[in-house]
Protein backbone atom coordinates (compact mmCIF):
# COMPACT_ATOMS: atom_id res chain seq x y z
CA UNK A 1 0.00 0.00 0.00
CA UNK A 2 1.46 3.35 -1.01
CA UNK A 3 1.27 6.01 1.62
CA UNK A 4 1.62 8.79 -0.87
CA UNK A 5 -0.90 9.84 -3.51
CA UNK A 6 0.56 11.76 -6.45
CA UNK A 7 -2.66 12.45 -8.31
CA UNK A 8 -4.45 14.64 -5.78
CA UNK A 9 -3.01 17.27 -3.47
CA UNK A 10 -0.34 15.57 -1.46
CA UNK A 11 -0.78 15.14 2.26
CA UNK A 12 2.15 17.45 2.89
CA UNK A 13 0.67 20.23 0.76
CA UNK A 14 -2.66 19.83 2.56
CA UNK A 15 -0.81 20.13 5.87
CA UNK A 16 0.81 23.35 4.69
CA UNK A 17 -2.64 24.72 3.91
CA UNK A 18 -3.98 23.54 7.27
CA UNK A 19 -1.21 25.51 8.96
CA UNK A 20 -2.74 28.53 7.25
CA UNK A 21 -6.17 27.71 8.70
CA UNK A 22 -7.63 26.08 5.58
CA UNK A 23 -10.61 24.03 6.84
CA UNK A 24 -11.29 22.58 3.43
CA UNK A 25 -7.80 21.09 3.33
CA UNK A 26 -8.38 19.64 6.77
CA UNK A 27 -11.69 18.11 5.68
CA UNK A 28 -9.98 16.60 2.65
CA UNK A 29 -7.28 15.08 4.82
CA UNK A 30 -9.81 13.65 7.27
CA UNK A 31 -11.92 12.07 4.55
CA UNK A 32 -8.83 10.64 2.88
CA UNK A 33 -7.29 9.02 5.95
CA UNK A 34 -9.83 8.55 8.71
CA UNK A 35 -10.49 4.87 7.96
CA UNK A 36 -6.81 3.99 7.65
CA UNK A 37 -5.96 5.43 11.05
CA UNK A 38 -9.13 4.04 12.58
CA UNK A 39 -7.99 0.58 11.45
CA UNK A 40 -4.65 0.74 13.26
CA UNK A 41 -6.28 2.23 16.35
CA UNK A 42 -8.82 -0.61 16.30
CA UNK A 43 -6.08 -3.21 16.01
CA UNK A 44 -4.33 -1.75 19.05
CA UNK A 45 -7.45 -1.27 21.17
CA UNK A 46 -9.77 -3.97 19.81
CA UNK A 47 -12.62 -1.61 20.57
CA UNK A 48 -14.57 0.33 17.94
CA UNK A 49 -15.67 3.20 20.17
CA UNK A 50 -12.22 3.60 21.66
CA UNK A 51 -10.61 3.57 18.24
CA UNK A 52 -13.02 6.22 16.94
CA UNK A 53 -12.30 8.37 19.99
CA UNK A 54 -8.56 8.06 19.43
CA UNK A 55 -8.80 9.01 15.77
CA UNK A 56 -11.06 11.91 16.65
CA UNK A 57 -8.62 13.16 19.32
CA UNK A 58 -5.70 12.80 16.93
CA UNK A 59 -7.36 14.84 14.20
CA UNK A 60 -8.49 17.48 16.69
CA UNK A 61 -4.90 17.84 17.91
CA UNK A 62 -3.75 18.02 14.31
CA UNK A 63 -6.21 20.84 13.58
CA UNK A 64 -5.29 22.75 16.72
CA UNK A 65 -1.52 22.42 16.31
CA UNK A 66 -0.65 21.55 12.71
CA UNK A 67 2.78 23.12 13.08
CA UNK A 68 3.85 20.05 15.06
CA UNK A 69 4.27 18.28 11.74
CA UNK A 70 7.58 19.32 10.27
CA UNK A 71 7.73 18.42 6.60
CA UNK A 72 11.02 20.26 6.17
CA UNK A 73 12.89 17.24 7.50
CA UNK A 74 11.44 15.07 4.74
CA UNK A 75 8.97 13.35 7.01
CA UNK A 76 5.83 11.90 5.48
CA UNK A 77 2.52 12.92 6.95
CA UNK A 78 1.24 9.35 7.21
CA UNK A 79 4.36 8.11 8.98
CA UNK A 80 4.11 10.94 11.49
CA UNK A 81 0.36 10.61 12.01
CA UNK A 82 0.54 6.84 12.43
CA UNK A 83 2.88 7.53 15.38
CA UNK A 84 0.46 10.08 16.83
CA UNK A 85 -2.50 7.70 16.59
CA UNK A 86 -0.56 4.71 17.92
CA UNK A 87 0.76 6.69 20.88
CA UNK A 88 -2.73 7.92 21.72
CA UNK A 89 -4.08 4.38 21.49
CA UNK A 90 -1.32 3.03 23.74
CA UNK A 91 -1.94 5.84 26.23
CA UNK A 92 -5.62 4.92 26.27
CA UNK A 93 -4.74 1.32 27.08
CA UNK A 94 -2.55 2.44 29.97
CA UNK A 95 -5.33 4.64 31.32
CA UNK A 96 -7.95 1.94 31.03
CA UNK A 97 -5.56 -0.84 32.17
CA UNK A 98 -7.80 -3.29 30.54
CA UNK A 99 -8.11 -4.53 26.97
CA UNK A 100 -11.24 -6.28 25.90
CA UNK A 101 -10.60 -9.21 23.65
CA UNK A 102 -13.69 -11.24 24.23
CA UNK A 103 -16.06 -11.43 21.33
CA UNK A 104 -19.63 -10.59 22.14
CA UNK A 105 -21.69 -12.58 19.76
CA UNK A 106 -24.70 -10.31 20.18
CA UNK A 107 -22.84 -7.14 19.24
CA UNK A 108 -20.52 -8.58 16.65
CA UNK A 109 -22.18 -11.14 14.46
CA UNK A 110 -19.66 -13.44 12.88
CA UNK A 111 -19.60 -14.18 9.18
CA UNK A 112 -21.27 -17.59 9.59
CA UNK A 113 -24.88 -17.04 8.60
CA UNK A 114 -26.23 -20.54 8.25
CA UNK A 115 -27.48 -20.60 11.84
CA UNK A 116 -25.25 -23.42 13.03
CA UNK A 117 -24.84 -22.56 16.70
CA UNK A 118 -22.01 -24.96 17.33
CA UNK A 119 -19.88 -23.62 14.51
CA UNK A 120 -20.61 -20.10 15.64
CA UNK A 121 -19.47 -20.94 19.15
CA UNK A 122 -16.30 -22.58 17.85
CA UNK A 123 -15.54 -19.57 15.71
CA UNK A 124 -16.11 -17.30 18.69
CA UNK A 125 -13.72 -19.35 20.80
CA UNK A 126 -11.13 -19.27 18.04
CA UNK A 127 -11.46 -15.50 17.79
CA UNK A 128 -10.93 -15.18 21.53
CA UNK A 129 -7.94 -17.50 21.50
CA UNK A 130 -6.39 -15.64 18.56
CA UNK A 131 -6.95 -12.26 20.15
CA UNK A 132 -5.46 -13.46 23.43
CA UNK A 133 -2.46 -14.87 21.60
CA UNK A 134 -1.85 -11.54 19.91
CA UNK A 135 -2.35 -9.59 23.18
CA UNK A 136 0.19 -11.81 24.91
CA UNK A 137 2.87 -10.74 22.45
CA UNK A 138 5.23 -7.93 23.49
CA UNK A 139 3.91 -4.52 22.47
CA UNK A 140 6.42 -3.93 19.68
CA UNK A 141 5.76 -7.31 18.13
CA UNK A 142 2.03 -6.63 18.22
CA UNK A 143 2.56 -3.28 16.57
CA UNK A 144 4.78 -4.73 13.85
CA UNK A 145 2.19 -7.43 13.16
CA UNK A 146 -0.69 -4.94 13.09
CA UNK A 147 1.10 -2.58 10.73
CA UNK A 148 2.64 -5.04 8.31
CA UNK A 149 0.22 -7.95 8.28
CA UNK A 150 -3.13 -6.32 8.96
CA UNK A 151 -2.68 -2.82 7.60
CA UNK A 152 -0.44 -3.83 4.70
CA UNK A 153 2.11 -1.13 5.44
CA UNK A 154 5.46 -1.75 3.76
CA UNK A 155 8.34 -2.87 5.96
CA UNK A 156 10.19 0.35 5.22
CA UNK A 157 7.25 2.54 6.20
CA UNK A 158 6.46 0.46 9.27
CA UNK A 159 10.08 0.71 10.39
CA UNK A 160 9.85 4.49 10.01
CA UNK A 161 6.64 4.58 12.04
CA UNK A 162 8.14 2.49 14.83
CA UNK A 163 11.49 4.25 14.74
CA UNK A 164 13.50 1.07 14.11
CA UNK A 165 15.60 -0.27 11.28
CA UNK A 166 14.02 -2.50 8.64
CA UNK A 167 16.07 -5.44 9.91
CA UNK A 168 14.84 -4.86 13.44
CA UNK A 169 11.27 -4.75 12.16
CA UNK A 170 11.71 -7.99 10.24
CA UNK A 171 13.10 -9.59 13.39
CA UNK A 172 10.04 -8.41 15.33
CA UNK A 173 7.74 -9.92 12.71
CA UNK A 174 9.57 -13.24 12.76
CA UNK A 175 9.41 -13.39 16.55
CA UNK A 176 5.75 -12.38 16.54
CA UNK A 177 4.79 -15.13 14.14
CA UNK A 178 6.87 -17.69 16.01
CA UNK A 179 5.26 -16.69 19.29
CA UNK A 180 1.79 -16.87 17.78
CA UNK A 181 2.49 -20.23 16.22
CA UNK A 182 3.60 -21.71 19.55
CA UNK A 183 0.63 -20.24 21.37
CA UNK A 184 -1.90 -21.47 18.84
CA UNK A 185 -0.37 -24.94 18.74
CA UNK A 186 -0.77 -25.11 22.52
CA UNK A 187 -4.39 -23.98 22.16
CA UNK A 188 -4.97 -26.68 19.57
CA UNK A 189 -5.85 -24.23 16.85
CA UNK A 190 -2.80 -24.94 14.74
CA UNK A 191 -1.31 -28.23 13.76
CA UNK A 192 2.31 -28.65 14.66
CA UNK A 193 4.43 -29.03 11.59
CA UNK A 194 5.95 -32.48 11.31
CA UNK A 195 9.29 -31.98 9.66
CA UNK A 196 9.85 -35.69 9.40
CA UNK A 197 7.00 -36.27 6.92
CA UNK B 1 -10.92 -27.26 14.37
CA UNK B 2 -7.25 -27.17 13.50
CA UNK B 3 -5.54 -25.31 10.73
CA UNK B 4 -2.27 -25.91 9.00
CA UNK B 5 -1.52 -22.34 8.07
CA UNK B 6 -0.84 -19.60 10.60
CA UNK B 7 -1.71 -16.88 8.14
CA UNK B 8 -5.13 -18.39 7.48
CA UNK B 9 -5.89 -18.08 11.17
CA UNK B 10 -4.52 -14.56 11.38
CA UNK B 11 -6.71 -13.48 8.47
CA UNK B 12 -9.80 -14.55 10.40
CA UNK B 13 -9.18 -11.99 13.14
CA UNK B 14 -12.26 -9.94 13.91
CA UNK B 15 -12.47 -6.39 12.62
CA UNK B 16 -15.27 -3.89 13.09
CA UNK B 17 -15.35 -1.11 10.49
CA UNK B 18 -15.67 2.48 11.59
CA UNK B 19 -18.99 4.29 11.70
CA UNK B 20 -19.99 5.80 8.38
CA UNK B 21 -20.15 9.25 9.89
CA UNK B 22 -16.72 9.24 11.60
CA UNK B 23 -15.18 11.72 9.16
CA UNK B 24 -18.24 13.95 9.33
CA UNK B 25 -18.16 13.99 13.11
CA UNK B 26 -14.50 14.93 13.19
CA UNK B 27 -15.01 17.74 10.69
CA UNK B 28 -18.08 18.97 12.56
CA UNK B 29 -16.26 18.94 15.89
CA UNK B 30 -13.34 20.97 14.59
CA UNK B 31 -15.51 23.40 12.61
CA UNK B 32 -15.92 25.58 15.71
CA UNK B 33 -12.42 25.10 17.09
CA UNK B 34 -9.78 27.73 16.60
CA UNK B 35 -6.23 26.79 15.86
CA UNK B 36 -3.68 27.45 18.55
CA UNK B 37 -1.37 30.20 17.50
CA UNK B 38 2.28 29.92 18.32
CA UNK B 39 4.92 32.45 17.47
CA UNK B 40 6.94 30.49 14.91
CA UNK B 41 10.21 32.28 15.71
CA UNK B 42 9.87 31.89 19.47
CA UNK B 43 8.70 28.27 19.29
CA UNK B 44 11.55 27.52 16.89
CA UNK B 45 14.07 29.00 19.32
CA UNK B 46 12.65 27.04 22.23
CA UNK B 47 12.68 23.86 20.21
CA UNK B 48 16.29 24.43 19.11
CA UNK B 49 17.29 25.12 22.72
CA UNK B 50 15.66 21.90 23.96
CA UNK B 51 17.22 19.88 21.16
CA UNK B 52 20.67 21.08 22.15
CA UNK B 53 20.33 19.02 25.33
CA UNK B 54 19.27 15.85 23.57
CA UNK B 55 21.95 13.20 23.57
CA UNK B 56 21.97 10.90 20.58
CA UNK B 57 21.95 7.26 21.61
CA UNK B 58 21.72 8.04 25.35
CA UNK B 59 22.46 4.46 26.39
CA UNK B 60 25.75 4.44 24.50
CA UNK B 61 26.61 7.90 25.87
CA UNK B 62 26.04 6.70 29.43
CA UNK B 63 28.17 3.58 28.94
CA UNK B 64 30.94 5.67 27.40
CA UNK B 65 30.84 8.11 30.33
CA UNK B 66 31.08 5.23 32.78
CA UNK B 67 34.05 3.74 30.95
CA UNK B 68 35.79 7.11 30.84
CA UNK B 69 35.01 7.64 34.51
CA UNK B 70 36.43 4.27 35.50
CA UNK B 71 39.51 4.95 33.42
CA UNK B 72 40.05 8.36 34.97
CA UNK B 73 39.50 6.94 38.43
CA UNK B 74 42.07 4.23 37.84
CA UNK B 75 44.58 6.63 36.32
CA UNK B 76 44.03 9.27 39.04
CA UNK B 77 45.93 7.13 41.55
CA UNK B 78 49.10 7.65 39.55
CA UNK B 79 48.41 11.33 38.95
CA UNK B 80 47.94 12.17 42.60
CA UNK B 81 51.03 14.15 43.63
CA UNK B 82 49.90 15.31 47.10
CA UNK B 83 51.73 13.81 50.07
CA UNK B 84 50.33 13.27 53.51
CA UNK B 85 52.01 16.46 54.73
CA UNK B 86 50.71 18.49 51.85
CA UNK B 87 47.04 17.68 52.21
CA UNK B 88 46.93 18.09 55.97
CA UNK B 89 48.92 21.33 56.14
CA UNK B 90 45.81 23.47 55.70
CA UNK B 91 44.55 22.19 59.06
CA UNK B 92 47.16 24.15 60.94
CA UNK B 93 46.49 27.87 61.18
CA UNK B 94 49.24 30.43 61.53
CA UNK B 95 49.03 31.27 65.27
CA UNK B 96 51.82 33.87 65.44
CA UNK B 97 49.45 36.81 65.48
CA UNK B 98 47.54 35.28 68.40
Amino acid sequence: MSLHDDKEDSDESLMARICGGDRQAFSQLVKRHNRRFYAIAYRVLNDRQGAEDVVQDAFVKLWQMPQKFNSAKGARFTTWFYRVVINLALDKIKVQKKVRYECDIDENPVSNTDGNAEETLIEKQQQEALEKAIRDLPERQQLALNLCFYEDVSNKDAAGIMGVSVKALEALLIRAKAGLRNHLIREGLLRERNHGT
Amino acid sequence: MEHDNLEDILCRRKFEPASDDLAGRIIMMTSRMPQEYRNPILSGLVKAFNESFLVPRPAWALVLCLIIGVFIGAEAEFLNVLTQDDWSSFLYADEVWL
